[in-house]
């Protein structure tokens, strides 16, 4: 699929540079302006936060040295108080025996997309990025991102949608709606699959006659 | 005669040209000979000029309210329709193309001893490009005009709105308006009758 938006690769980790084999790899796979390196964990919570409008895999490190930045399960938490739509892959030296039963419940429940121990060898924590671009690349609201995103500028500031309830929004609206997942953006997602499922029902039973 | 009355809002400011096409469509579609139809339109749109309207002529008739609404009323600025008034519908059949009237609505009339209504469950859609404007109010006025013009039950009527809706969705994905085809596809699904469907247009002919 040629996407118009691409997926941004936010790296947040204190122990990869710019030229570790890691980021030379996702640089040259997708694009330096895609992947984004930061090795403070509030830093990267908010550029996640602040682009919400973007398509974004997190490869989230567990645990920082810096005494002033909070740990990757909080950052995971500060992502998922915002959207459940950004995969966050949490990678860690550590064992999983580590982790509290309330923090195993935490991510499990609030859908980490995979944890993986961070090892010398990047090319498995590669291929998890590649499986969480695919994944995002086929979700619905993805499909829908990438729709209006092949709409010029000032098209998707235009009214899209009127309810008879008095209101509008453009396709700038409904993305944003999208990434946060509120009402309207929900919506038009439940209405496109409706209608996909309506439109293939239909057509099977063309052929049947 | 069929009492028919028609409350419409051409006079809202985002949606009036909508309501009054509605209206005329209706309105172009009926035997005069066998219709006798009072037009409320929106500067008339208050709940004391619809309830003397509907209690001011012989029943059973036939009420539509083409309009803004939500779950408890019809009406925006000037509610014509809510439950203060819906006992003055019983022994009708009420129409309305407005939001969500199906909710509250919808039921309080059916308890007051409304005979059939027919509205939306949730917020219904208008068309962006008002190009579209025929082929929204055809598909969701489709019941209530066929069952006027017809001998259908509300039920036939209803069955063949929903086909219409298929047919229309299916040419606005042939000809690539997407939004518009999940537009009817959305006002389809939210579209719903209350009461009793097998009547048709010769039960509500006036003493």
């Amino acid at each position: 699929m040629n996407e118009i938006a691409p997926t941004q690769i936010v790296v947040i980790h204190d122990d990869i540079g710019e030229d570790d084999p890691i980021i030379v790899v996702l640089s040259e796979k997708h694009g330096t302006e895609n992947v984004k390196l930061f090795p403070h964990s509030k830093d990267g919570l908010n550029y996640v936060l602040d682009n919400l409008g973007k398509k974004m895999v997190v490869l989230l490190d567990k645990n920082f040295k810096d005494p002033n930045d909070i740990s990757g399960l909080k950052v995971f938490e500060g992502i998922r108080e915002k959207t459940s739509l950004v995969y966050v892959i949490l990678i860690t030296v550590s064992k999983i025996t580590e982790l509290d039963d309330d923090e195993l419940k935490m991510l499990i429940n609030k859908d980490l997309f995979k944890f993986e121990s961070f090892t010398s060898d990047y090319t498995q924590i590669i291929e998890l990025i590649d499986e969480a671009i695919l994944s995002l690349s086929l979700r619905i609201d993805s499909v829908i991102e990438d729709w209006i995103m092949r709409h010029p500028a000032e098209k998707r500031e235009q009214p899209l949608l009127k309810t008879k309830e008095g209101r509008s929004y453009s396709m700038n609206d409904i993305l944003d709606s999208i990434r946060k997942q509120t009402e309207i953006g929900v919506e038009f997602e439940r209405s496109l699959l409706k209608l996909a499922i309506e439109l293939f029902g239909r057509q099977k039973l063309k052929i049947d006659d | 005669m069929i009492n028919l009355a028609i409350a419409y809002d051409d006079n809202d400011s985002d949606l009036g040209d909508y309501f009054e096409e509605s209206f005329q469509f209706i309105r172009d579609a009926i035997d005069n000979a066998l219709i006798d139809l009072h037009a409320i339109p929106g500067l008339d749109c208050n709940e004391a000029n619809v309830s003397a309207c509907v209690l001011g002529r012989p029943k059973p008739s036939v009420f539509a309210g083409l309009s803004h609404g939500n779950s408890d009323v019809l009406g925006a600025d000037e509610i014509f329709v809510s439950l203060n008034n819906s006992h003055h519908f019983n022994d009708t059949f009420f129409y309305t193309t407005g939001c969500c009237a199906a909710i509250n609505l919808g039921p309080a009339l059916i308890n007051q001893g409304c005979r059939c209504f027919v509205g939306y469950t949730d917020v219904s859609l208008a068309p962006e490009n008002e190009d579209f404007n025929a082929i929204y109010i055809e598909c969701e006025t489709y019941c209530l005009k066929e069952f006027l013009c017809s001998e259908k039950t509300i039920e036939q009527a209803f069955q063949e709105m929903l086909d219409l809706f298929d047919n229309k969705i299916d040419d606005f994905f042939d000809t690539n308006e997407i939004v518009a085809a999940m537009d009817l596809q959305t006002n389809k699904d939210r579209l719903m009758p209350l009461g009793d469907t097998s009547l048709t247009r010769n039960d509500f002919i006036a003493a």
